[in-house]
């Protein structure tokens, strides 16, 4: 998958793109992970080109989100597509993650 | 209706050909985008459990991905042969748990349940049988009219060459079928697919459509004409003008009479990247061919490598379980002629080994109850390995059965072995043979050699080993042989060790025979163990010395000990022997 990241307002935003099936959630997570381990922990995720998403990525993005929460940070979600988003809603993820109809709301949110 | 179906390793760089796998299925069935999704989460789920816990880390495996349709549900079973996963084990996920928890597991099987509308689960009944998960889902079409931005036509004949591996055609069918299917998506006039030929270093084409004549196969050096060009660089060419470049061969359009004009080519390969032949197309209707037209060859083109390797793996492995059945019935017909269990004679200690290198074996040994009471000990080596081998060695034993049966003298029973076998076989195959008779009285050995390895005789009073020789040549091969007899006598505590050259033939890493050497040392040393644990432990040693090697030989031992008299109160003869 594609995966670029850029700071805005010392938040940083991650713009995805593609699949995060098993292989994709292994790239995201080694870019997130790079960023966490760089003592950042408020991430937003750029998800409207995301089109897929498994139990691997879930996994992975709760992860980060737990690490950022322990450090008063967190990992809000933005833009995800209605197939994608339906995939949180069946293990319940939606309750836990932050998650955005725009991208400046999850920004601003903060 | 049957769809497809996809056989590949387990393995998590595998997950993404599924997902196109899918994804080319459902283009075809024009599913909506919502039941697509959902099909091809389940299936990565599934899939990615099977890769994760089906086999173990060190031992790879594969997996069977089928596609049916029964009128507007689809069934999709995947099937692997490791280790089925244990219902049990998985705890039913809590969607009220806490994220930390919750992550842990069962949420790929909860992913599963929630977007399919039955699983259906079968375990093999015992290890290494076939383990599948059925996921049964209701589809929704797109309506009529709705259609998609790619053209059918190239996805439907993607997918036909991928899906063409699930049926039983050969190699060639698939081939052509491929060729077919490559010139009616691009609307060329002809095409021809190249293989490489690794072992010559040539391209070869095994099809030429349309009526071809005298030419039925063609073969270039790799880097020969523009096939042998694209086959050595990978790049797709497009040759507009085919008789202004100077790579073309115009000989083969001499030999069919037919005119090349305009050439596409490119490269096939495989998933590991490496390039397994050349689709060429020629002549296309209406102009040259476009850029499109190279971008489409060239995703077909892998695709058709994908099923070319896969088709290829399949008939490997369709050879390989036939001949595992074959293989397996031979084994339990030639662990029959052996015999079941050792002699056993007060005073004696009598014991074998025997191992085969492939599931069958060309050596063999053989206990034989003479008429007048003494104990015929055979052990043999018949030339080749394998089947061929196996069937010599049954007839050898029925020949030599047969002839002792009859109360021949040693040397009598190797002539008529001799002249049996040359007269029963004509595959020129051979045994080497060593039979003695022993008089289970007095220790008396009785014996003759077909160009047998001599057996060691372990002499208890001089701690020394002799060599029992006997001239003769193997059987099977001179009509004029002959056996000389000798005879030797066992003495209390000596030890005679048959053996085949297996034994003695056996490499290490340096390239060193265990030799006749270190047997005789071995067998001085060890001399005063049970019969049964000398020849393992025989086996043993040779089997530690060439372990670096790691090609083993046919191996048979038979040990055949005269226990010494224990003196009254004295315990067991090998402590006594130590003291």
């Amino acid at each position: 998958m594609n995966i670029t990241e850029r700071v805005e307002n010392g938040i940083a935003v991650f713009v995805l793109e593609g699949r995060i099936d098993t292989e994709g959630a292994v790239d995201m997570d080694l870019a997130l992970q790079a960023t966490v381990s760089a003592g950042q922990h408020k991430m937003v995720l750029d998800m409207a080109e995301v089109r897929y998403i498994g139990s691997a990525g879930l996994r992975t993005l709760a992860g980060v989100l737990t690490r950022n929460r322990e450090a008063n940070g967190d990992l809000k979600l933005a833009t995800l597509n209605p197939k994608v988003m339906r995939v949180f809603q069946i293990i319940g993820f939606d309750k836990f993650f932050s998650i955005y109809d725009t991208l400046e709301a999850a920004i601003a949110d903060f | 209706m049957f769809l497809g179906e996809l056989r590949v390793e387990a393995a998590l760089g595998n997950l993404r050909t599924i997902s196109t796998f899918i994804h080319s299925i459902g283009q075809r069935l024009q599913l909506t985008e919502k039941t697509l999704f959902d099909i091809d989460l389940a299936v990565e789920e599934s899939a990615a459990n099977i890769v994760q816990y089906a086999y173990p880390p060190d031992k790879a495996g594969e997996m069977l991905l089928r596609i049916e349709t029964m009128d507007d549900v689809l069934h999709v079973t995947l099937t692997d042969w490791g280790i089925p996963l244990d219902p049990d084990d998985v705890k039913p996920f809590d969607i009220h748990a806490p994220v930390e928890t919750r992550i842990k597991g069962g949420m790929g099987l909860h992913l599963i349940h929630s977007v399919v509308d039955d699983v259906v689960r079968k375990t093999a009944p015992s290890p290494g049988g076939p383990n599948s998960i059925t996921l049964i889902k209701h589809i929704e079409r797109l309506k009529p009219g709705v259609h998609r931005p790619s053209t059918l036509r190239e996805l439907n004949a993607m997918l036909t060459v991928s899906q063409i591996m699930a049926t039983d055609v050969g190699l060639d069918d698939l081939l052509e079928l491929i060729v077919n299917e490559l010139v009616e998506a691009i609307d060329a006039e002809r095409g021809t697919l190249y293989l490489i030929d690794e072992e010559k270093g040539e391209l070869f084409s095994r099809v030429l459509l349309e009526d071809t004549g005298a030419l039925r196969e063609i073969r270039l050096q790799v880097g020969e004409g523009i096939a042998g060009h694209v086959a050595t660089t990978g790049e797709v060419l497009n040759v507009r003008h085919a008789y202004d470049d100077p790579r073309f061969m115009r000989v083969f359009d001499q030999l069919t009479g037919y005119r090349c004009r305009t050439i596409l080519t490119a490269p096939m390969r495989n998933p590991q990247r490496e390039i397994i032949g050349v689709v060429q197309l020629l002549n296309k209707k209406g102009g040259p061919f476009t850029e499109r037209d190279e971008r489409l060859l060239t995703a077909m083109a892998t695709q058709a490598a994908i099923s070319i390797e896969n088709a290829r793996l399949y008939a490997q492995e369709m050879q390989q379980r036939l001949i595992n059945q074959e293989l397996e019935t031979a084994r339990a017909i030639q662990k029959s002629f052996l015999p079941q269990t050792v002699p056993q004679h007060a005073g004696w200690d009598i014991g074998a080994f025997w191992r085969p290198m492939r599931e069958v074996a060309g050596d063999f040994y053989d206990f034989y109850t003479l008429p007048d009471g003494r104990l015929a000990v055979v052990i043999a080596d018949v030339s080749g390995k394998g089947v061929p081998a196996a069937l010599f060695m049954a007839l050898s034993v029925t020949v030599l059965r047969f002839a002792m049966s009859l109360n021949f003298a040693p040397s009598e029973l190797m002539n008529h072995a001799n002249q049996a076998i040359i007269a029963n076989q004509q595959s020129r195959m051979f045994t080497t043979a060593f039979v003695g008779y022993l008089d289970l009285d007095s220790g008396v050995l009785q014996f003759a050699s077909a160009g047998h390895n001599p057996p060691l005789l372990y002499r208890a009073a001089t701690g020394q080993c002799e060599h029992l020789e006997a001239s003769g040549v193997a059987v099977g091969v001179f009509k004029e042989a002959a056996y000389a007899e000798e005879t030797v006598t066992l003495a209390e505590g000596d030890v005679l060790v048959l053996y085949t050259d297996g034994t003695t033939e056996m490499i290490n890493a340096e390239e060193e025979e265990f030799g006749e050497e270190r047997l005789e040392e071995f067998v001085v040393q060890q001399a005063s163990r049970p019969a049964e644990e000398l020849a393992a432990l025989i086996a043993k040693a040779t089997a530690t010395f060439a372990q670096a090697q790691g090609a083993f030989d046919d191996e048979t031992l038979v040990v055949v000990k005269r226990s010494r008299l224990t003196p009254a109160g004295c315990g067991d003869p090998a402590t006594a022997q130590r003291m």
